[in-house]
């Protein structure tokens, strides 16, 4: 409020009830029409505050030189103005002699504490509040004397039985020799705003803590299970190729098939927990569209054929269209949504891929169904992990997981993920990706399946693991190579010992040995001038990538992970045993 | 319960769902083959190792228990 009058030499003393005025109108909320008051922050109080504690010292400093009736007048309005700006003030105001007895106190004071100004002047704090309270108020007025300059504290009170907590400023009124003769304080209630940091600090400690125990839960559930389970897939396997009637055969099937989802439980479970700790790794390159598109559609079509579904791609054979991602990644999206779109169709149905620029920085590739079609409000449901929307009572397998991961996977390599559907016509459901402009298809980095591999020559390989069960499995997988004679080495150090008796042709090694970790053994393999040009193949449960990087930087020849595929460990032997070139040596161009 | 939890739960239990099927289907089988056949032993490692598997997951406190 604007004091525009002419007070002559009083100037002096309406000054500070301006800055008063002011400070309190900036910190409690005096807003334009219609605009929502905003509560101000702490340390906005607190200037405020200090401000207007300034103000208040600045004017009673000032003692008038003369003594007249009018100058009495103008005092007395001049204090009834000051009192009518404190009494409308949120803030506690009170004034107290040095000897801590109140003087003066405003009218939040008196709502905030049961009291009437006149009932409390005159009193200490002592009088008033609870033993330990009073001491406290009482040792910090004695501090905010003492340091001449006055002190911002945090001050508790017992109101209506509740404890409620207070940011104060306390500071001396100084006389014109400089001495201090009073004390005010300005107090705001902090209860409702410390009451909210402290809950949100808790709840981002408990989602730490959460996320802390997620990992280790998912660490060991990974590891725990992956072994056992590299001895169902793997033995599994090896009846798959046995002759057996068509009812045990359905019982081998089911026992892969199991095997399987187990296998993708486990991984999109860990991949939806590296991209919620963006953790995620990822090599991001030119991928053709088409190759990843043709490649992924050929993966499905044994499931389609199995359930009459036509697959169709849209070419455009004129156009080599690329986008910028991960291939891995990528074809783990488009698998997941085209074997979604095969699996909740209809019979005799149809799935289209279809391929192009969505816009001036995007290329998008759709995958549309001819199924049954997803209700509006169910749409954004179907990217909620475990969420099948009623599939899980049908025949229809399925994690739950796959879609959640697939979005997370496109927004990690900076795209999107999304859906358009019409129910009893289908869906339609997108991946957008940054093209890539000017690439040249040629430049593909060449693939194991390109390399021609010539027949396995008599060898030894050496397989350093602990587990039995997976030596078994090794051992019954290399006897579809008859030249080649495994010899078991059970611990780290036997396997170094051994090594170095038998000079193998290769070294299949585990990385969780009982004595040494794998990769202490092939550093110590590789110290061994005899055996440091010995292809060293890693098997293990550790799917995480940084893992893989690690080992192969450090010298291995192939990292498989378990449970393993029998086709892929038979062809890394057969490559290593024919010297033909790894995949990690062969460079673009 | 909390939504992790919760969603960790439902994984533990399709885990468990799918340890299940292995183990019928490796019973099954192994219930069927002559004792003399030499691919019991391929089952015989099937179905140990889904028990193995069954006893790691009991193993794993949930998540709610890995937290305190």
């Amino acid at each position: 409020m604007p004091l525009s009058f002419d007070l002559g030499g009083f100037k002096i003393v309406l000054q500070p009830h301006q800055r008063v005025a002011t400070a309190v109108s900036d910190v409690f909320g005096h807003t334009s029409a219609g605009e929502q008051p905003t509560l101000p922050n702490a340390w906005s109080i607190r200037r405020h505050v200090s401000g207007s504690a300034r103000a208040l010292n600045h004017m009673t400093r000032y003692t008038p030189d003369e003594d007249s009736s009018e100058l009495r007048d103008r005092l007395f309005s001049s204090e009834a103005r000051l009192q009518g700006i404190l009494d409308h003030s949120p803030a506690v105001i009170s004034l107290k002699d040095l000897d801590g007895r109140f003087l003066l106190v405003n009218r939040q004071f008196e709502r905030d504490f049961g009291v009437t100004s006149a009932g409390i002047v005159g009193k200490t704090a002592s009088d008033l509040f609870p033993r330990r309270l009073a001491d406290i108020y009482t040792a910090n007025d004695t501090r905010a004397l003492q340091s001449g300059q006055g002190i911002d504290v945090d001050e508790p009170a017992v109101i209506g039985g509740a404890v409620r907590l207070y940011a104060a400023s306390k500071f001396p009124l100084i006389d014109r020799q400089g001495r201090p003769y009073a004390l005010c304080g300005i107090a705001s209630d902090m209860t409702e705003r410390r009451r909210a940091e402290d809950e949100l600090k808790i709840a981002r400690i408990e989602a730490e803590r959460a996320n802390r125990a997620k990992s280790r839960f998912l660490s060991r559930m990974s590891h725990d299970l992956r072994t056992p389970l590299n001895a169902v897939l793997g033995f599994a396997q090896l009846l798959e190729t046995e002759r057996l009637p068509p009812e045990q055969q359905e019982c081998v099937q089911q026992i892969t098939r199991g095997g399987r989802l187990l296998l993708d439980l486990i991984n999109e479970v860990l991949d939806i927990s590296r991209i919620e700790a963006g953790r995620l790794s990822l090599a991001p390159e030119p991928v053709d569209v088409r190759d990843v598109v043709r490649s992924a559609v050929d993966l499905v079509v044994p499931l389609a054929a199995a359930r009459e579904v036509t697959l169709a791609i849209e070419d455009a054979p004129d156009l080599h269209p690329a986008v910028f991602a991960d291939r891995q990644r990528l074809s783990q999206i488009l698998l997941n949504l085209l074997s979604n779109a095969v699996k909740y169709n209809r019979v005799g149905g149809r799935v289209n891929v279809a391929y192009g620029p969505s816009g001036p920085k995007r290329f998008r590739i759709r995958v549309s169904d001819t199924g049954g079609g997803i209700p509006r409000d169910k749409l954004q449901l179907l990217f909620t992990p475990f969420e099948r929307l009623g599939a899980e009572s049908t025949s229809i397998e399925g994690t739950g997981l796959g879609l959640s991961v697939s979005r997370g996977l496109a927004e990690a390599m900076g795209g999107s993920l999304g859906v358009a559907s019409e129910v009893g016509r289908g869906s339609t459901f997108w991946v957008e990706l940054f093209p890539v402009t000017a690439y040249d298809p040629h430049e593909e980095v060449v693939t194991a399946a390109e390399a021609p591999v010539s027949a396995t020559r008599p060898a030894t390989v050496l397989y350093i693991e602990d587990n039995v069960s997976n030596a078994r499995l090794i051992e019954r997988v290399l006897r579809r190579r008859p030249g080649v004679q495994l010899v078991h080495a059970a611990q780290g150090q036997a396997g170094i010992r051994t090594a170095s008796e038998i000079k193998p042709d290769v070294i299949v090694l585990d990385l969780h040995l009982p004595d040494l970790c794998g990769a202490e053994v092939l550093r110590l393999l590789q110290a061994n001038a005899t055996l440091q040009s010995t292809p060293v193949i890693v098997l293990t449960a550790d799917a995480a990538p940084e893992q893989r990087r690690r080992m192969l930087a450090s010298g291995a020849a192939a990292y498989l992970t378990k449970p393993l595929e029998i086709k892929e460990i038979l062809a890394t032997l057969d490559r290593l045993l024919t010297g033909t070139p790894s995949i990690a040596h062969v460079s673009r161009g | 319960m909390t939504a992790a939890s919760s969603a960790f739960d439902r994984w533990r239990h399709e885990l468990a769902n799918q340890l299940g099927i292995i183990l019928g289907f490796s019973q099954l089988l192994l219930d069927e083959l002559d004792s003399a056949d030499g691919r019991r032993g391929d089952l015989e490692e099937i179905h140990a190792a889904a028990k193995r598997a069954m006893v790691a997951m009991t193993r794993v406190p949930p998540v709610e228990e890995s937290q305190k």
